[in-house]
């Protein structure tokens, strides 16, 4: 029922197109924005590229998370799981996955253009791909737990984003580090090792706290 | 679940149960008992607490008034899944709109492929589907290996056929020893009820004294 549920999410993905080139097409708004305030002078893009390409990340990601979980309430999918006595907490993680797979990877897939936008050299790319790879999958762990609380709330969007950003300081924080210190040629890696522990941190805490909370929504539904 | 019982024993029993909701009792505390081949319809007015009830058996709402008897022996409200194999039919029909209607009964049943065309229903995206097909597609979840059916308005959407093919199929379920409890607005397996009963808000509505909260 899990790999079913996992093969169902790509299936979807794919039949809902829009809804990767929303995120998508978000993600490049805000990036192109900032180039076009401050100007497109290289030295001083290069000096922000990497604070604007991480609020980029976070702000294009924050609506989709929405999606995680509230389909499957609203539709009673999620009683049929308890019913069939599936874990919630396999369930939470395998979305998760799905979830960073059909909405994640379409946002590194477009990072070349970004990079152009914000004056990043390319031989850079293939890191910052590794390090924004890392930093969405721990803001989908974040945003897991942010869309399961909101379950049923009303403007659980707007909820769920003020429940998560404050969350997110720490994944952008290293992110940006990390970033900053590979463009400019320093010692990444301690800032990088740095994203990765809350990851894994998440990764531990996500599954377990989306679980008490899905229980806890199916309870009121 | 491989436990034999003779004929007359319970499987199911519930003594003054109510239907409690955000701290309102709905109904009157009821009881009821259930052996297997039993068949309980629930009836009442709209909002009198029957889909409630149905969602405390499933053990989707635990906090609720009363005790619970499975095989005789008292059991948590929560632990009920556990105990025995339950078919929840609900008003959500969990299906997806933008799935294939094999695709929905696949992931929900877990079965191959199965002829849509027995059931008279296109393979294509259930979003385009009325309301009486996803009602009929629905149907595809009950499990003549389960306990214990608990069906929320069935047939509420169903065309003659189509209520034909849910009669046949709880008569085919309560003679192999499952067990049904339906609520219902319309005649549904008149013949085969062994209990009914009629739900109503109790006299004295109001907060309960005692904090279900807790």
């Amino acid at each position: 029922m899990i790999g079913a549920i996992f093969k169902r999410d790509i299936l979807l993905a794919m039949r809902r197109k829009g809804d990767v080139f929303n995120t998508v097409g978000f993600f490049i708004m805000i990036a192109t924005l900032f180039p076009l305030a401050i100007g497109p002078n290289a030295e001083r893009l290069s000096l922000v590229s990497s604070s604007i390409f991480w609020v980029a990340v976070l702000m294009a990601s924050l609506p989709s998370f929405d999606r995680l979980f509230a389909e499957d309430y609203h539709s009673g999918f999620l009683d049929q799981l308890v019913m069939r006595r599936i874990p919630l907490w396999e369930y939470a993680l395998i979305r998760i996955i799905s979830h960073f797979i059909t909405m994640g990877l379409p946002l590194i897939v477009f990072l070349p253009i970004l990079g152009l936008f914000l004056a990043i050299e390319a031989h850079l790319l293939p890191m910052i791909a590794i390090i924004m790879a890392l930093g969405l999958f721990s803001l989908t762990l974040l945003g897991a737990i942010a869309a399961s609380l909101t379950l049923g709330a009303r403007r659980a969007s707007l909820l769920s984003a003020i429940l998560i950003l404050p969350l997110a300081f720490p994944i952008v924080i290293f992110g940006t580090l990390a970033t900053q210190a590979l463009l400019s040629g320093e010692a990444y890696f301690s800032h990088f090792a740095l994203l990765g522990s809350a990851s894994l941190f998440l990764l531990v805490l996500s599954p377990a706290a989306t679980f008490y909370a899905l229980r806890n929504a199916i309870e009121d539904a | 679940m491989s436990v034999t019982k003779t004929a007359s024993s319970a499987v199911i029993e519930c003594r003054n149960i109510s239907a409690n909701r955000d701290g309102y009792r709905l109904t009157a505390p009821q009881s009821f008992r259930l052996a297997k081949g039993g068949y309980l319809q629930l009836r009442g007015a709209n909002g009198c607490g029957k889909s409630t009830m149905l969602r405390h058996l499933a053990g989707f709402l635990p906090d609720f008034e009363g005790t619970i008897f499975i095989d005789e022996s008292p059991c948590a409200p929560a632990d009920i899944p556990q105990q025995k194999q339950l078919c929840y039919l609900g008003h959500n029909d969990a299906l997806s709109g933008d799935l294939t209607g094999y695709e929905n009964f696949e992931l929900l049943t877990g079965k191959g492929r199965m002829m849509l065309v027995q059931l008279a229903l296109y393979d294509r995206p259930v979003a385009s589907y009325s309301a009486g097909q996803r009602q009929k597609l629905n149907l595809q979840i009950l499990d003549d290996e389960a306990d214990i059916w608990l069906l929320d308005e069935p047939s509420s959407n169903l065309d003659d056929a189509n209520l034909y093919y849910l009669e046949e199929r709880i008569a085919g379920f309560l003679a192999t020893g499952g067990i049904v409890i339906a609520s219902t607005h319309s005649p549904l397996a008149q013949s085969l009820v062994t209990q009914t009963i009629h739900l109503a808000a109790p006299e004295a509505d109001g907060p309960l004294s005692e904090g279900i909260d807790s």
